[in-house]
């Protein structure tokens, strides 16, 4: 199996605080993992570095077998990592229209404008927004903009999808629809993702695995079956947190 | 390090840093005279009384033009009425010219056979004089000429805000508190940034006060290298405490910049419905006052040149001064903009990094204009260097040197209400920084980009202070030619041209509006 | 905008902005001056189109509003941009020539200018002179109790009733510092002292008290005769009176043309100060509002213009004049600051 995403030895810090201590994680292709933990644990901190948004102090980060940062140095611009980002508040962009979002992205490509044209309103399409390519981001509703974030973010076929808690804000409805089609695009597109969030719930319906942070290091990284069971004292509040979510689930 | 962190800081060190330097390498021209070390001010009784006064002073002024802007901004902001946007307009119009010539106009306005001595009487006329030759007619000339740059930060940040709070307020206490206790409040940071600016221009100023006869710090600086003065060290030194004074000044405005938006930004609410704020008709009679006040100083220069014969011949061989004054605005307005966005997006951005590029700049905006002319001279007058310093470029270094930080602070202000995720987004979604820049970064300071473009070019059009030292022989602009044909030339020749100055600032001003106007409904 | 159009703009500026930094036609001559715009200009355009020279000017402003084309050109010294300095007074000069910054010329139409008025070694050249005169209010001051002389500014009868302009700058420094030389340093201290405590208004310019007076704000104060002659033209109510006359004399005050060293048209510097020192320009300047004093005999003047020849000129070498402003300019600038004196 091939990796993904590897990362060893990885320390941030941020001020003088250090926010990863030696942080070591694999995923494999087409695997997906949920990142959790509690607020402050360094869970945006991880993702933004995979991104390429933030330097770390120390370790590497390897991305389809290529290392793409080392050290303090960035090797690899964040636009040539072949990763995506869904941000915690979408960051749309609030002048562009849907369809423009879509050819923004795939305009590093070198692509002819019908292409560009053609992919932009079929990924729209795969989300449910093929009717909406015109409207702007304060047009749509909030789960149309959710749509339209991960529209955007799958749009450049990534080998690796990042997501830091875009479905924080929204209802159970919304957010059990999004999880849903997130869901079915990663099974379409096959791409590995990192799926960063503090709910149960979410973590359940998209990943397979779940990797747990607690004060700047990774503290359980397996199966969500392994962390309900386990019985460390630690890790005893997010198991029984799963174990609710799975009755809720199979209700 | 962002790129606008180093382009901003190369055009400050080219624009300031290096002709400073080179001003203090200067061989002092007048023999005799030994150069005080920079804390002489400090340690002078005389000086440092007048340093106190003249901060005194700019501080007055700057607090009467920010409770005055923010009134007017409010008032202007929350009223539909075709006699309170007269008005406005009436108020605006002293920005469109330099200060001393709105002091002129005053001056004239009030002489003997003015409209004052005419329609008012003498003995009101020799106490308003009295009154204007002195530290409070230059206080009065500065708040006239400045406040209406508070108005206009105010009105920015009151049409920028959300109308949910003014609504729920207005529901509860009624539209009068909601004005106060909420409009007004959310306008604060804009009227003190406003303020802020108004102190470290009234410290600066030089002409005003000498035709005035009011003694300031700038003042003796200036005499450093007036006339038969040339002592560059020394005005130099001497410039170095008004500097530490305008820092002061200066980490006020930096505080206020972590409130939020000061100028628009495409994120902008459209500000409350004044349907909701009542009638208006306090705020009507305010806007209409204010231009009435603001009126004064044109009628003394329109009254000027309908009592001189022949007003009109002025025009004809101020042409070529017009033609001058477009060609240093467009060759300086092109590049203030563009480093201003550069500059202010790295500034908001990553502030730590612009500390030497703002503190920089800041100096070009603080330091009377002629300190910094004459280092443009030393720097530039050489063989190798004869086509900077022989034509244009050396007067728009000069501009760029003087209104760089004015440019990078309003579109750092602008950049603070964008959220950084935004461009982080298409920085992992799309290589190639033109592209980002172009589709991501700039397009929701569109509005602040022609804001600062119109504010930059207004600043150019009225600039005498910088350009004055430097410009090629024969190429005077038309503030410059005012005011080397004010001495003795017929008065209403002078007033005509300052007209000629109003009108071409109206006409920028009209423009940016349509372009304004156009996008909104776009 | 849309982008297309934002770049047309863009565009515009930029060509706008080049357009202005094209290099001037070759036959041209730079002259900085310090004689009003007003009066100098007609002069410099009718040279222009009487030799088809492009003059290229850089005028002063009142003198306490500019860093003055003196400035400028000791900045500039390294390498002089002017070819001809027009300085309306001959004190300017004189520090250009300490500096080694002027290259002699004789002008032929030189020629008349008494030797009082002009170097000898050809190092400056004057022509058309204006005076320092009393401009007085004729509705304050009734003829009978008019000023004569320097002095009275120190009469208690004109206590805080009179103006000076700012001994800091231009003519009113050269005329305290010729005062100076007449009377010696002590009296002349004195004097400034006087002027203080008779609350004498210290005005920002000659421009500004011959306002002053004309508004009635004064009763009378020193000015130069272009302005006298400037506000008895408007119709003010003013008087002018030449002081001293009979002793220290009026301080009669040339305007001088001197060639820069290693300028950067010297043919076309020579034609222009031909130009300027003839009787044609005296003319010119005594018709012109500001009704200048022709220094030869035989130049016609309108009525009320007198030649230098017809008033009691004070004695006064100019050289030594131009070291004593520089070696006194200090202490009136202290003075003025009141930060000390001379």
């Amino acid at each position: 199996m091939t990796t993904s995403l590897a990362i060893t030895g990885l320390r941030v810090e941020l001020g003088r605080h250090m926010v990863l201590d030696d942080i070591g994680l694999t995923i494999a292709d087409g695997e997906r993992v949920a990142l959790m933990g509690a607020s402050g644990s360094g869970k945006t901190t991880l993702v933004r570095t995979i991104a390429g948004l933030q330097l770390a102090i120390a370790g590497t980060v390897a991305l389809g077998g290529r290392k793409v940062s080392e050290g303090r140095h960035s090797l690899v611009a964040p636009s040539r990592r072949r990763i995506s980002l869904v941000f915690q508040d979408l960051a749309l962009w609030p002048h562009m229209t849907a369809v423009q979002h879509l050819l923004f992205v795939l305009g590093g490509q070198s692509l002819s404008r019908r292409k560009a044209d053609e992919l932009a309103l079929a990924a729209l399409d795969d989300v449910g927004l093929g009717d909406r390519a015109g409207s702007r981001p304060a047009e749509l509703s909030g789960g149309e903009r959710q749509r339209l974030a991960l529209a955007r973010a799958l749009a450049p076929r990534p080998e690796l999808l990042l997501l830091d808690e875009p479905f924080a804000s929204l209802d159970l409805p919304l957010k059990l629809e999004m999880t849903k089609l997130l869901r079915q695009r990663q099974q379409a597109g096959g791409f590995s993702m990192l799926h960063v969030t503090h709910d149960p719930l979410d973590a359940l319906r998209t990943a397979s695995r779940i990797v747990l942070l607690e004060e700047a290091a990774v503290v359980f990284d397996g199966r969500a079956s392994e962390l309900i069971r386990d019985e460390t004292p630690a890790l005893a509040p997010i198991g029984a947190a799963l174990r609710e979510a799975l009755e809720v689930l199979t209700d | 390090m962002r790129a606008g962190h180093v382009l901003s800081g190369l055009a400050a060190a080219l624009c300031i840093i290096a002709p400073l330097v080179a001003l203090a390498l200067m061989q002092s021209a007048g023999g005799s005279a030994e150069v005080a070390p920079p804390w002489f001010a400090l340690t002078d009784p005389v000086l440092r009384r007048l340093l106190a006064a003249s901060t005194a002073q700019a501080a007055i002024a700057g607090a009467i033009a920010g409770v005055c802007g923010l009134g007017l901004g409010v008032a202007l902001a929350t009223v539909r009425s075709s006699w309170g946007r007269a008005g406005a307009v009436l108020h605006m119009l002293p920005l469109c010219l330099p200060p001393y010539l709105l002091a002129l106009g005053l001056v004239h306005g009030l002489a003997r056979g003015g409209p004052v001595d005419r329609y008012l009487g003498s003995s009101l006329r020799v106490v308003v004089d009295g009154v204007l030759h002195g530290p409070g007619g230059f206080m009065m000339i500065q708040v006239l000429a400045l406040t209406p740059l508070v108005t206009l930060l105010v009105l920015a940040a009151v049409r920028g805000m959300d109308p949910a709070p003014v609504e729920a307020g207005a529901l509860s206490r009624g539209p009068s508190v909601a004005l106060v206790r909420i409009v007004a409040r959310h306008s604060l940071p804009a009227a003190a940034a406003g303020a802020t600016l108004v102190f470290l221009l009234t410290l600066g100023e030089v002409a005003v006060p000498m035709l005035l006869g009011v003694q300031t710090y700038a003042g003796t600086v200036f005499a450093r290298l007036a006339d038969l003065s040339f002592l560059p060290g020394e005005a130099l030194s001497r410039s170095l405490p008004m500097v530490l004074v305008a820092l002061a000044g200066t980490a006020t405005l930096l505080r206020l910049d972590r409130g939020g938006a000061v100028l628009p930004s495409a994120r902008a609410g459209h500000g409350p419905a004044p349907e909701l704020l009542g009638s208006g008709a306090i705020r009507v009679t305010a806007l209409v006052t204010a231009g009435l006040i603001g009126a004064a100083p044109l009628v003394g220069l329109a009254w000027m040149a309908a009592s001189g014969s022949d007003p009109l011949s002025a025009l004809g061989p101020a042409l070529e001064s017009v033609g001058r004054t477009l060609v240093y605005m467009a060759g300086a307005t092109v590049p203030l903009v563009a480093l201003g966005l550069l500059g202010g997006h790295a500034w908001a951005r990553d502030p730590a990094k612009q500390t030497f590029s703002a503190g920089a700049a800041l100096l070009g905006l603080t330091l009377p204009g002629v300190v910094l002319g004459i280092g443009l001279i030393a720097l530039w007058n050489r063989p190798s260097t004869s086509w900077i310093y022989g034509g244009s470029a050396v007067v728009v270094l000069g501009l760029m040197g003087r209104y760089l930080y004015l440019a990078q602070r309003a579109f750092k202000v602008a950049f603070n209400a964008v959220p950084a995720a935004e461009e982080e987004a298409a920085l992992v979604a799309r290589k190639g920084v033109p592209a980002r820049w172009l589709r991501v970064t700039a397009p929701p300071v569109r509005r602040a980009t022609l804001a600062v473009g119109a504010a930059v070019a207004l600043l150019i059009l009225r600039d005498l202070d910088t350009i004055l030292t430097v410009y090629p022989p024969g190429g005077a602009t038309l503030a410059v030619r005012i005011l080397t044909l004010e001495a003795n030339a017929p008065p209403a020749q002078t007033a005509t041209l300052a007209l000629l100055q109003i009108g071409l600032s109206a006409l920028l001003g009209l423009a940016f509006l349509a372009a304004i106007t156009r996008r909104r409904t776009a | 905008m849309t982008r297309r159009r934002a770049v047309l703009i863009a565009g515009l500026f930029v060509v706008t902005a080049a357009l202005g930094c094209a290099r001037a036609p070759s036959e041209q001559v730079v002259v900085y001056t310090s004689v009003d715009q007003v009066f100098a200009e007609p002069v410099l355009l009718a040279f222009e189109q009487l030799s088809g020279i492009n003059v290229r000017a850089v005028y002063d402003t009142e003198e306490t509003k500019s860093t003055g084309v003196l400035n400028r050109l000791l900045a500039e010294s390294q390498h002089p941009r002017a070819d001809v300095f027009w300085s309306g007074d001959p004190i300017r000069p004189q520090i250009l020539i300490t500096r080694g910054l002027v290259a002699p010329y004789e002008p032929a139409s030189a020629e008349g200018i008494p030797a009082a008025f002009r170097a000898m070694d050809g190092t400056w050249t004057g022509f058309s002179a204006r005076a320092r005169v009393i401009l007085v209010n004729t509705e304050l001051v009734p003829e009978g109790e008019r000023p004569d002389s320097i002095r009275d500014y120190l009469e208690p009868r004109w206590k805080d009733r009179t103006a000076i302009a700012n001994p800091a700058y231009g003519t009113t420094t050269t005329h305290i510092a010729a005062l100076f030389e007449a009377w010696g340093d002590e009296e002349g201290r004195a004097f400034l002292t006087g002027l203080r405590e008779n609350g004498v208004r210290v005005a920002a310019s000659n421009g500004e008290v011959k306002r002053l007076v004309a508004a009635g704000e004064v009763a009378w104060g020193v000015v130069d005769t272009d302005d006298a002659a400037v506000a008895v033209e408007s119709g003010a109510p003013v008087a002018v009176i030449f002081p001293d006359d009979g002793d220290l004399g009026t301080l009669v005050i040339p305007t001088v043309a001197v060639r820069i060293a290693e300028s950067p048209n010297p043919g076309p510097a020579e034609a222009l100060m031909d130009y300027l020192v003839s009787a044609e320009v005296e003319r010119a300047l005594a018709e012109a509002a500001c009704r200048q004093m022709p220094l030869r005999a035989g130049v016609p003047t309108p009525r009320g213009v007198r030649s230098v020849a017809e008033i009691d000129a004070m004695e006064v070498d100019y050289p030594t004049l131009g070291d004593a402003v520089e070696r006194l300019h200090p202490g009136f600038l202290a003075w003025a600051e009141g930060t000390g004196g001379p």
